[in-house]
């Protein structure tokens, strides 16, 4: 595989096919957990983490596995790997652990990981199978970045917790309803950019 | 035949791997987890009680604080209260004359930015030196001293009345357990 070939590989996860604001996957916690920088930029690293084990089990383990129980075989993988990243965060990192509480055990239901295991890593090799993780993790860290930077500056005045502005703040954008507008408007921007 | 007997020693074996690499994870985090909550636990109860050097356990939700000399310097007790989106647990710490400590919330699910704010000092220091009598929304009683949060009624209400209520029967259930001989 040449090396430009690998570089659209990485760069089709934060752009191209983003799995939150191109693909639309996974958005559940996306809108949950973007009403802090601080929670989004956890969210990110844990996420990205599973979904380069995953990727990673599922292409090594591509020609093993039976493909009548290859989804059973995933949902083991990624189960696993999510409950390892919970107890590591429990354990290393207790503040932001509580914070994102039920979001972490649910990626094992997050469909961007189910979805990279069986639309790329269990038909690809390993080296594609890390840059498409890695990409894809980094786009979904970044889209939940920015969101979550927009929302937290517009609806707290703050920026990872440290005050940003003095005036009363937009408090619709931390609640459910300024997700869906901050989303739903970052779409809009970066389709009309694609086109 | 032969492909279901593949299949189910396929997933065993992955299912196996699984078992053992989360029972090492475990192994390895368990302790650390115990611990980190032990220490956030006892950051919580000097907080709320400052003056206390060590702490005893008396029943499931109080707490004798004693000071270097083993004087006991006052009391933590552990509140649930049902908020507006869940339940509140918070510490309160009082000293002797059952006045107010301390106050910090351990877990709450409010609205962020609303009734969240519960967990803010400007909130939390009103409750500071009041003895129990004191500690009603000034909107609910002509006695009471403290401000709610602002489009937060429940939630404020909820965390003070619950303060007002634990004080009141740890008071009783001393006198009436330990006689005053605490």
């Amino acid at each position: 595989m040449s090396s430009k070939k690998n570089l659209s590989e990485f760069t089709k996860g934060i752009i191209r096919e983003n799995p939150v604001i191109g693909m639309m996957l996974g958005l559940c916690s996306v809108l949950a957990i973007s009403n802090e920088v601080r929670n989004a930029i956890g969210m990110g690293i844990a996420m990205t983490f599973v979904l380069l084990g995953s990727n990673i089990s599922v292409s090594l383990l591509r020609r093993s596995i039976p493909k009548r129980v290859r989804i059973p075989v995933f949902l083991v993988i990624i189960g696993s790997l999510t409950t390892i990243v919970d107890l590591v965060m429990a354990a290393y990192a207790p503040a932001i652990h509580r914070n994102l509480g039920i979001f972490i055990p649910l990626i094992v239901v997050n469909c961007i990981i189910i979805a990279r295991a069986e639309a790329f890593a269990s038909k690809n090799t390993l080296l594609a199978a890390v840059i498409d993780a890695l990409g894809m993790g980094i786009g979904y860290t970044l889209v939940l970045f920015v969101i979550a930077t927009i929302r937290e500056a517009s609806g707290n005045g703050s920026f990872l917790g440290m005050r940003l502005f003095t005036f009363e703040p937009v408090l619709i954008m931390v609640l459910p309803p300024g997700a869906f507008i901050t989303i739903g408007l970052l779409m809009a921007v970066v389709r009309s950019i694609k086109k | 035949m032969k492909e279901i007997i593949k299949i189910s020693v396929y997933l065993s074996m992955i299912c196996i791997i699984a078992g053992i690499s989360l029972s090492i994870t475990n192994y390895f985090t368990t302790k650390k987890i115990v611990l980190q909550k032990i220490k956030s636990e006892e950051a919580g109860l000097k907080e709320v009680l400052p003056n206390a050097f060590r702490f005893e356990s008396m029943d499931s939700s109080s707490k004798k604080g004693f000071d270097q000399s083993g004087n006991i310097t006052g009391y933590v007790l552990k509140i649930r209260a049902t908020g507006y989106s869940g339940e509140i647990v918070a510490l309160v710490g009082i000293d002797r004359d059952f006045k107010i400590m301390g106050v910090k919330i351990l877990t709450q699910n409010e609205t962020p930015g609303l009734g969240a704010k519960i967990i803010e000092k400007n909130f939390l220091a009103q409750f500071i030196g009041k003895p129990s009598e004191k500690i009603f929304l000034k909107m609910d009683n002509k006695d009471g001293e403290i401000d709610a949060i602002t489009s937060a009624t429940i939630s404020s209400r909820a965390i003070t009345n619950g303060i007002r209520r634990i004080i009141d029967e740890f008071k009783e259930k001393l006198e009436r357990v330990y006689k005053r001989n605490y």
